[in-house]
C-alpha cells in the first residue's frame, strides 16, 4: 500500500518498545513531513549516541567519557556505593541532590522466576570494587520488589564478610500519601523501620 | 459492568507500558487467569504491594473483553519472607512454575492452591529442609492432575508381598523384585516407598509434616524429580539455579 521507504520506516518505528502500528504510522508521516536538514539532523543524533554512548569501565552507567563523569569527578565521596539497577535510577537519584557517592548499574536483577543468575548482570565488578579497599559503605537501592529484594540481600551476604557497612534504601508510605490508603505490606515495613524524632 | 470476587496468588507479572502491569493469578473458582492491572508500577498506588508475585490476595476484578481488569485487592499474605533468602526463592519459583503449568482458565483451583498455601508456609519454617518440601508439593500437584503413581503393591501382579521393592516410571509405580526384569524400574529405598504412600493418601495439610534422613531425602526426590518430569514431559530446570548462587 506503501511505498518501499515508506513502509520500511514504519516498520523500523515499530519495532520500539510501546509503539503500535498507528503510533509507527503517525510517527512516520512526522518525519516525512519534517524539512530535510531537520530530518538528516535527527538521524545523525541517533547514530551519533549510537556510536559514542557505552558502559562506564568502572560503574556500568551509560556514559560518553570513560570513567564517566561521576566516578572522575573530584567532588564526589568515593567511599560510598550505590547499587542500582538500571541507569534511569542514576538519573533518579541524582535528581534529589542529596547524595555524594559513587554509583553501580547492575543491568538487570537476579532473578529465580526469569533465570537471571549472578553471572548475567554487572555483580562480579563491584565485589572487585568493594574488594579494592577504600569503599566504606555499600547503598542497596534495587526496587522494592521481590527481585530486586532477594537481590539486594544476596549481594549484602557477599559483601558484609567484608566488614564493609551495607545498607538498604527504605520502605514505607510516600510524601504527602494517606495512611489509610496504605497497603498492610508498605504499612508494616514503614511500622518497622520508624526512627526516633 | 459487572465484577467478579475471587481469591488467588499472583504466579506471575509483565510490565506493561510505562506503570502498568500484566498479571497472571491462579484463582480457587476461576482458575489461571490474566489480569490488566494499570498504574500499579506507580510510586503512590495501593495497589503496589499486592500485585507482586507471590502475593495471595482477594481479588475484585471487572471482566475485560480478553483479560480481567484490576478492580481492588487485599493482601492475604505477600510471603515476603521469601524474598530475604535467594534459595527460599529459587524454591518457591519453581513452586509456581509448576502450579502455573498444571492450572487452566475455568477450570476451579481451590485444591493446587491450598497444597501451594501448605509448601509455601512450610518453606518459611527454617526447622524443614526445603528439597522435601518442593518433592511433597510437586508429587502432591501430579496425584491432582490424575497422575497418581501406584504405590499399594505390584502394579503388575498385585502383590503385597514385596521384600525389594522397585520403582518403574514406565508402569507408573511400585513394582516386585520378579516383575522389575522385564521392566525399567530402579530400587527404592524403604524409607521412599513409605514416604512416597504417606504423601500419596495423606491430605494437603498432613502431606507436608515428615521429614527423611539424607540418604532416603536422595533417593525420594530422585524417584519424584524423574517421575515428574517424565508425567508433564518437561525438565523442570528452576533448581539447577541453586548451583548458580
Amino acid at each position: 500500500m506503501y511505498a518501499a521507504p515508506v513502509a520500511k520506516l514504519i516498520d523500523e518505528f515499530e519495532k520500539l518498545p510501546g509503539i503500535g502500528h498507528k503510533t509507527a504510522q503517525r510517527l512516520a508521516f512526522h518525519v516525512l513531513n519534517m524539512p530535510l536538514n531537520k530530518a538528516m539532523n535527527f538521524a545523525n543524533t541517533i547514530v551519533e549516541a549510537k556510536k559514542t554512548i557505552h558502559y562506564c569501565d568502572i560503574c556500568g552507567d551509560l556514559t560518553d567519557t570513560d570513567p564517566c563523569r561521576v566516578c572522575s569527578a573530584q567532588n564526589r565521596d568515593g567511599s560510598v556505593i550505590c547499587v542500582v539497577e538500571s541507569p534511569r535510577d542514576v538519573i533518579a537519584m541524582e535528581r534529589i541532590r542529596e547524595y555524594k557517592g559513587l554509583y553501580h548499574v547492575l543491568h538487570g536483577v537476579i532473578s529465580p522466576l526469569d533465570g537471571t543468575g549472578p553471572d548475567d548482570i554487572n555483580m562480579k565488578s563491584l565485589i572487585k570494587r568493594v574488594g579494592e579497599g577504600n569503599i566504606k559503605e555499600v547503598i542497596l537501592a534495587t526496587n522494592p520488589n521481590v527481585e530486586g529484594e532477594a537481590t539486594a540481600m544476596y549481594i549484602s551476604k557477599l559483601i558484609k564478610p567484608m566488614g564493609i557497612k551495607t545498607t538498604r534504601i527504605a520502605h514505607g508510605l510516600p510524601v504527602g500519601g494517606d495512611l489509610e490508603y496504605a497497603d498492610e505490606v508498605t504499612l508494616a515495613k514503614s511500622l518497622e523501620g520508624r526512627r526516633e524524632i | 459492568m459487572s465484577y467478579v470476587k475471587t481469591r488467588g496468588i499472583v504466579v506471575r507479572e509483565v510490565k506493561a507500558g510505562d506503570c502498568d502491569k500484566i498479571l497472571t493469578i491462579v484463582t480457587e473458582d476461576l482458575g489461571k487467569i490474566s489480569v490488566s492491572a494499570r498504574g500499579v508500577r506507580r510510586n503512590r498506588n495501593r495497589y503496589s504491594a499486592g500485585t507482586q508475585v507471590f502475593s495471595y490476595c482477594d481479588w475484585v476484578l471487572y471482566k475485560g473483553k480478553n483479560t480481567y481488569i484490576l478492580n481492588t485487592c487485599d493482601i492475604i499474605s505477600s510471603f515476603y519472607e521469601i524474598r530475604e533468602d535467594m534459595a527460599l526463592l529459587t524454591y518457591a519459583a519453581h513452586m509456581l512454575h509448576l502450579i502455573n503449568d498444571i492450572t487452566y482458565e475455568n477450570q476451579p483451583a481451590k485444591e493446587p492452591l491450598k497444597v501451594l498455601m501448605y509448601a509455601l508456609n512450610s518453606l518459611l519454617n527454617k526447622d524443614r529442609t526445603p528439597d522435601l518440601i518442593i518433592r511433597v508439593y510437586a508429587l502432591k500437584m501430579v496425584q491432582l492432575m490424575g497422575f497418581e503413581p501406584h504405590v499399594l503393591g505390584c502394579h503388575l501382579c498385585g502383590t503385597r508381598e514385596i521384600n525389594d521393592i522397585f520403582f518403574s516410571f514406565e508402569q507408573c509405580g511400585f513394582v516386585c523384585e520378579q516383575c522389575q526384569k522385564e521392566n525399567d524400574a530402579i530400587p527404592i529405598k524403604t524409607g521412599t516407598a513409605k514416604a512416597l504412600i504417606y504423601v500419596l493418601c495423606a491430605s494437603s495439610r498432613e502431606a507436608f509434616g515428615f521429614e527423611l534422613s539424607p540418604e532416603v531425602l536422595k533417593n525420594f526426590s530422585a524417584v519424584v524429580d524423574r517421575y515428574v518430569d517424565e508425567r508433564l514431559d518437561k525438565k523442570y530446570s528452576k533448581m539447577s539455579f541453586l548451583q548458580e548462587i
